[in-house]
């Protein structure tokens, strides 16, 4: 288990984040990541609602505006950085195991 | 049908859980409330439970009601939701996520308290407990209430104990994931049997001796009740659950030597009158400062002042105390321990002024004066007719009852010898 709770984020944490470029409301999140992922990644009402207010204490995503009593959020420059960062780390994993792949 | 309770233990098990209810909704039986017991009624069609942890913000809520899910009383903060849809979208979908929530429970602080808790309920116990270890039954028969509040701090103690280290190796499992849960399971349940144990025995301990029908404790329920009331009343707007329970139990510990006073007050109002002709010329100057039945004796003490001051400048109070026992041989026993007691406290005493007067000596503890043995102690009275005499004290046996007077200066030996022999007669 990582030490800090975000040190590596999940396909659902990357996601979210992911799709934040655009501001949203949870419901919109949820639609959209099944959306862009054709069903394969799907986040739970209760997984989103727990990692928004998260995201928003680390200064990932901030809250834009309240529309009907829903949370709209966006990404924070902060946030894309972690995004670049974990786009890095898969990249390095996939150099590796391609590497892997030749000397097999 | 009537309606089914189950008596369970599930709470890290999450899927496993989910599972069981599940099952039972297949079997015809929904799940109505969850707490320590679980309740079921009986329904037509089978339902899809989740477990969820998260804050029931309006947003959320209206999420959860265009899923279908319906909550359902849950005693835990946790919620429990059903839903007639068995093809709804989960809820919880990131697993680690929910160790991180579990995790908060289990914290260092939580630990911390209940060692710093198990210390103090160690040290009352100890306070409480060290006469009867160290004199032996007399002690007990002087004030049996007191051993067993001593054995019921030492159980608060072990429940403390047991629950710190339940809640250490509960993060230490959770730290390491998921495959650790089925252990946690497995020691929660043996966690929960001792304290049931520990429970169940206090309860069956206090209704054979009638405890809770003797009107002391029926008073300090109802007090207690009535603050518990207050508060909640009071405090339901300032904060969470917790908080509140937080408060209610600080309340409750400060104000519970003022419950036993007024306690004492009710008491003593009930008393009868000729109980007060006994104690009539004792002691020679000061008020009572306890005055306890038990089934052994019948006792009243007082404090004296000594007119010695101490280092804080505040003058050492000395114990009087008049005793009447049930039987000759608990007096014999308890006069044992008055014996033993009192000749500490002289030595004290006498330890003190010495300690007073010589300028070499910078401290002083009472920890350095330890009890003699009956004998040892026996010796360092002087026996004058049925009367031991040492330089603070005069102690009397006479059939079943002990009197124990502190002696202000040599004048008041023969007062209180007079005293004595008026009350043999």
């Amino acid at each position: 288990m990582p030490k800090r709770e975000f040190e590596t984020l999940t396909p659902q944490m990357f996601y979210i984040l992911l799709v934040l470029y655009k501001p949203m409301h949870g419901y919109e999140i949820m639609n959209e990541i099944s959306r862009i992922t054709h069903n394969e990644i799907s986040v739970g009402a209760g997984t989103l609602y727990t990692l928004l207010p998260k995201f928003e204490r680390e200064l990932y995503i901030k809250l834009v505006k309240e529309e009907n009593k829903r949370k709209i959020y966006q990404i924070t420059p902060l946030g894309k950085r972690k995004l670049y960062k974990e786009k890095e780390r898969m990249e390095k994993q996939i150099a590796l195991f391609k590497q892997m792949e030749e000397i097999i | 049908m009537k309606n089914k309770y189950v008596l369970k233990s599930s709470l890290f098990l999450d899927d496993e859980l989910v599972d069981y209810l599940n099952h039972m909704s297949q079997k015809g039986w929904k799940l109505d409330f969850m707490g320590y017991y679980y309740k079921f009624i009986p329904c037509n069609q089978s339902y899809k439970f989740q477990i969820d942890y998260n804050e029931q913000t309006e947003e959320y809520l209206e999420i959860l009601n265009d899923y279908g899910y319906e909550e359902i009383k849950c005693g835990f903060d946790f919620h429990v939701y059903a839903n007639k849809n068995l093809y709804a979208p989960d809820l919880n979908t990131e697993d680690i996520l929910v160790i991180h929530y579990k995790l908060k429970k289990f914290s260092i602080s939580k630990s911390v308290i209940s060692f710093v808790l198990a210390i103090i309920s160690f040290f009352l116990a100890k306070m409480l407990l060290k006469d009867i270890f160290l004199i032996g039954k007399g002690a007990y028969y002087y004030n049996p209430n007191s051993f067993w509040i001593g054995i019921l701090f030492a159980v608060i103690m072990l429940i403390f104990i047991v629950l710190a280290i339940y809640n250490l190796s509960a993060r230490r499992l959770l730290k390491k994931g998921i495959g650790r849960l089925k252990l946690l399971k497995t020691i929660t349940i043996i966690k929960d049997t001792i304290l049931i144990i520990i429970m169940v025995s206090l309860f069956i301990y206090n209704l054979i001796n009638g405890v809770f029908f003797k009107f002391d404790f029926l008073v300090e329920v109802a007090l207690t009740f009535i603050i518990v009331c207050g508060l909640e009343y009071f405090l339901r707007k300032l904060g969470s659950k917790k908080f509140i329970i937080f408060i209610e139990m600080m309340v409750l510990i400060i104000i519970s030597p003022i419950l036993t006073n007024i306690n004492n007050v009710f008491k003593n109002h009930t008393e009868k009158t000729d109980e007060k002709i006994m104690i009539a010329d004792f002691p020679v100057n000061d008020d009572i400062t306890s005055r306890f039945d038990t089934s052994y004796t019948k006792v009243v003490e007082f404090e004296h002042n000594t007119n010695i001051m101490d280092i804080t400048r505040e003058p050492i109070l000395s114990k009087e105390c008049y005793i009447e026992c049930k039987n000759r041989e608990t007096a014999n026993e308890v006069f044992k321990y008055i014996v033993i007691q009192a000749d500490k406290d002289n030595r004290e005493l006498i330890d003190y002024q010495a300690f007073m007067k010589d300028k070499n000596r910078n401290t002083w503890s009472d920890d350095e004066i330890s009890y003699r043995n009956y004998k040892q102690s026996l010796s360092g009275y002087k026996k004058v007719d049925h009367y031991y005499i040492n330089e603070n004290y005069v102690i009397m046996l006479h059939n079943n009852k002990i009197v124990q007077v502190y002696i202000k200066d040599n004048d008041d030996i023969d007062m209180i010898l007079q005293k004595f022999v008026d009350f043999n007669l």
